[in-house]
């Protein structure tokens, strides 16, 4: 999902440019929050500096340890009759420098062991917090939806009085409105109309400073986990069994579902229907391998209407590895159009359902060239990073890598032995949209989860909805995972570079369309049109 | 068979000098081997930077940056042991080239 508003400009069919690469030019990176390290079969959570730091520490402590031992043989090798055992004999002198050796295990050990200790703290204090949240978050849905009907009733006279009071109040004092209607709308009976309708948009527009507070972020993750709790209550289904179907026992209910209802009782009113969809190559170029994550997330295609959606590169060719990009959402309409990349899709991903977006990847990959042996590496921003962890679950390809940036992925069952990082800023609204994940800080979640509070202490730009979702945004915070010595990102970056080696791979830029108007028997097809340049 | 293995004190001219430059040798492999180890501890010294730039709470990250110097310290003294060892290796190498 990409927020409405930061799309990019006209999109075309040749290859798209590159995000930006240059830091923020205001200085707001530097002032940014650390990155907050979770999961990777951990419990710890933790800055990546203090993380690394602990590494540092506890590999302080085992060279320790090997010095002493090296030493202790050292001291060995002396063959005099008999240690004097006085000053300016050689091996009290060793023996001294066995003891210093000793004194360093044991103090770095206790750091490494007090900071091991903290980020487990840390660790536990979400893990209950979050559990407090889900819970009392369940519960309360669960009787919101069992009273609903009751509640309704005795909320319709507030709600009227509620009108009725700020009617009368904008008619008695309308410097309460945030603009004049004709300021906002221009002149006329038509631009006065369009005024009026804007006036009461911003009326219930709630404030970028709302939406983008980590606190508001928490309780729509949470508030979204619990809709199927309320949907259950309101179904009659007792609350244990609600619970122990949910997110929090076997996750047989939860966001999916929840999603999947949604579809159920929309789509015969028109809006969420997939379609069939048409993928074709637009271009193809040389490109040499992407270094670290900044890289690869300036490689995901940019949301733009037009414009590819998803970037295939192919490196080596005895045994190739392939890199999959795609991009967040395009269009926000309800009803599906041409452009797979859509809110349809966005439905369709969390509902568990193959989305126009997942068949246009799968299809691309497959029209690429990618055989059932060959590694992939799934890359994706918002949607895409959606799509990418889905294509990662689904085991019809051989993924060994996933990055996802600002993806609502935290319910997606990516197996535990892939690799995979995932990034989040905790002021971006759309990862929260995925719901909680299933076990974001328990020792059972292997993946990696980055996380950083993009606009900690800067201001928030104007004119977007969700500044922190921005892709750019998120290439800075990758560049900050580029820096970061925390072991863990450390062993993704050089594997990455590993597997992808150094020499220039082929790129090519897929476009799906959606075939709009279907009967829905049709298949997807592949369309094998391409612009071909060199370099 | 020598001194050590069998606890005999050696005599005459010829086990003395034999004695003697097994010693030699050994403390010359001690030497060479304190000073691959001085380096290590060095590399190691320079790579523990100070605990500076840490996002941690202030009162808190006071005190580690406090116990972070004393192990650094603690680093140098073993860097410090180990050169004075070496050195000891070198004036017994001394001695015993001089009581030639």
């Amino acid at each position: 999902m990409r927020a409405p508003g930061a799309a990019g400009k006209g999109g075309g069919g040749g290859p798209p440019p590159e995000g930006v690469s240059a830091g923020r030019r205001d200085g707001r990176e530097a002032d940014a929050g650390p990155l907050i390290v979770s999961g990777g079969g951990s419990t710890m959570v933790a800055t990546d500096s203090l993380l690394a730091e602990r590494a540092l520490l506890a590999a302080l402590q085992g060279d320790a340890d090997s010095w002493r031992n090296r030493l202790a043989d050292i001291r060995s090798l002396d063959n005099a009759p008999a240690p004097a055992w006085r000053p300016g004999d050689v091996g009290l002198a060793v023996f001294q420098a066995e003891q210093a050796a000793a004194a360093v295990a044991e103090h770095a050990g206790r750091l490494a062991d007090s900071l091991g200790e903290a980020a487990q703290n840390y660790g536990d204090a979400e893990r209950m917090l979050t559990l407090l949240l889900r819970s009392s978050s369940a519960l309360a849905a669960h009787t919101a939806g069992r009273f609903a009907p009751l509640l309704s009733i005795l909320a319709l006279p507030a709600l009227t009085s509620a009108a009725l009071v700020v009617s009368v109040l904008r008619w008695l004092a309308p410097g309460l409105s945030p603009a004049p209607a004709d300021a906002r709308g221009g002149g006329g009976r038509a631009g006065k109309a369009r005024g009026a309708r804007q006036q009461d948009a911003e009326w219930f527009r709630i404030p970028p400073e709302v939406v983008s507070d980590p606190v508001f972020v928490q309780a729509v993750r949470v508030l979204v986990s619990s809709i199927d709790d309320a949907a259950a209550g309101a179904a009659g289904v007792p609350l244990p069994v609600s619970f122990t179907l949910g997110d929090e026992g076997f996750g047989l209910l939860g966001v999916s579902a929840s999603a999947r209802s949604v579809l159920g009782l929309v789509r015969p009113l028109g809006p969420f229907r997939e379609t069939p969809i048409r993928v074709e190559r637009t271009a193809v170029r040389r490109a040499p391998p992407p270094r670290g994550l900044a890289g690869l997330a300036r490689r995901i295609p940019r949301a733009s209407p037009g414009a590819p959606q998803v970037r295939i590169e192919r490196y080596g060719s005895t045994r190739p590895v392939w890199v999959v990009y795609s991009g967040g959402t395009i269009d926000w309409s309800p009803i599906a159009s041409t452009e797979p990349w859509d809110l349809t899709s966005n439905i369709s991903s969390v509902a568990d359902h193959q989305s126009g977006s997942y068949r246009t990847v799968v299809q691309a990959m497959k029209a690429a060239g990618v055989q059932p042996g060959d590694r992939v590496v799934q890359v994706g921003h918002s949607q895409g990073g959606l799509v990418a962890a889905q294509v990662a679950a689904s085991a019809e390809f051989d993924t060994v890598a996933v990055a996802t940036f600002g993806a609502p992925a935290g319910q997606v069952d990516v197996p535990a032995e892939v690799p995979m990082i995932a990034t989040e800023h905790t002021d971006d609204l759309v990862p929260a949209l995925g719901g909680t994940p299933n076990d974001a800080t328990g020792a059972d979640n292997r993946h990696l989860v980055v996380r950083r509070e993009a606009f900690a202490t800067g201001e928030l730009p104007q004119g977007e909805s969700v500044p922190a979702h921005n892709l750019a945004v998120y290439e800075e915070t990758a560049r900050l995972e580029d820096a970061s010595e925390e072991p863990r990102i450390v062993a993704f970056r050089s594997d990455l570079a590993e597997l992808l080696g150094s020499e220039p791979g082929e790129t090519s830029w897929w476009r799906g369309t959606r075939v709009v108007g279907s009967t829905g028997g049709e298949a997807d097809a592949v369309v094998s049109s391409s612009a071909t340049g060199g370099g | 068979m020598d001194a050590q293995a069998t606890g005999v004190a050696p005599v005459g001219l010829f086990d003395d000098h034999e004695r003697r430059a097994d010693r030699v040798r050994a403390l010359d492999e001690q030497r060479m081997l304190l000073r691959a180890l001085q380096a290590d501890v060095l590399s190691a010294l320079n790579h523990l930077a100070p605990a500076a730039g840490l996002h941690w709470r202030s009162a808190s990250a006071r005190r580690y940056a406090e116990q972070r110097e004393q192990l650094r310290d603690e680093v140098r003294r073993l860097l410090w042991a180990i050169d004075e060892a070496a050195n000891e290796v070198g004036v017994a190498l001394s001695a015993l080239a001089g009581g030639e």
